[in-house]
């Protein structure tokens, strides 16, 4: 059994990492994590309705997988963290990931500027990382 | 068939021997053709050295021996290009001969940052595939 982790922020540009599973992936022998990680809360500075927002949005792009991925064996984690990077390859090391795919850069606008989670993720990560454009 | 882009490394064979094994394990022969690229630095003003020259032999290439023997079934071009930024090339390379993945490993060899695959991530436009080197994972703290 393949085991595929999906690392999500919420953002529809993460949640194209969907489509790329769909199309390179059985669904009979393939398990995907999808995860997702809040480093809200420990960034100090979010009062409670900022809080509230995210975990919103959080539970809103996890629920967008189910439409993409309902033919997969799906396990969903929301953690919180400090690091989402760190988080990412330490979910991924424990779990035993044969592969993590994810999106260069979420945020609208920096075109340019490779996102530093994925930057991260592809040097310390134990397993094959797949970054999509 | 889907169009592989290996980058190859011109100094560690068992980078590429991870390389090609990973082709072995993940993709058959018919469903692949792949391109073997490898960059050698020319920093004018300074001369390629003889090292290098020894890479370049034409009739052998063989900084390609590890990835031929071990990917004997798959259709494979190999290429050596001579150019003063190694990421720009490749990812010039594989704009041009519409290649849908970018796969390298990981080097991390000291530690350092890598701005090696940033660069192809953020100027490719293709799905990039980097393989962990082994102790990448516990190498993480250091660095």
């Amino acid at each position: 059994m393949k085991k595929i982790l999906l690392p999500i922020d919420g953002t529809n540009k993460s949640l194209e990492s969907c489509k790329y599973i769909v199309e390179n992936f059985n669904t009979d022998n393939t398990k995907i994590y999808v995860l997702n990680v809040n480093e809200d809360f420990y960034h100090g500075f979010s009062n409670t309705g900022e809080s509230e927002k995210a975990n919103k949005n959080v539970l809103k792009a996890i629920d967008n997988t189910d439409n993409e991925l309902k033919n997969f064996d799906v396990e969903k984690t929301v953690v919180t963290s400090k690091s989402a990077k760190e988080e990412i390859v330490s979910f991924a090391f424990e779990n035993n990931i044969d592969t993590i795919v994810m999106a260069r850069a979420t945020k609208e606008g920096i075109k340019k500027i490779s996102g530093s989670v994925s930057k991260y993720v592809s040097k310390f990560a134990h397993c094959p990382v797949i970054i999509l454009p | 068939m889907k169009k592989l882009l290996l980058v190859v490394d011109k100094s560690k064979a068992e980078f590429n021997q991870f390389l090609a094994e990973f082709i072995v394990n993940n993709y058959l022969p018919e469903e692949v053709e792949i391109e073997a690229v490898t960059v050698i630095n020319d920093h004018y003003p300074y001369t390629i050295t003889s090292v290098d020259k020894k890479i370049i032999t034409k009739d052998k290439m063989p900084v390609f021996n590890k990835i031929s023997s071990i990917l004997n079934k798959y259709k494979v071009n190999k290429h050596i290009f001579i150019d003063t930024d190694n990421a720009q090339r490749i990812v010039q390379f594989a704009k041009d001969n519409a290649v849908d993945t970018i796969i390298l490993t990981n080097p991390n060899k000291y530690n350092l940052p890598n701005f090696f695959v940033p660069y192809l991530v953020n100027h490719s436009g293709i799905k990039v595939l980097v393989l962990p080197y082994k102790s990448n994972y516990g190498n993480k703290k250091s660095a």
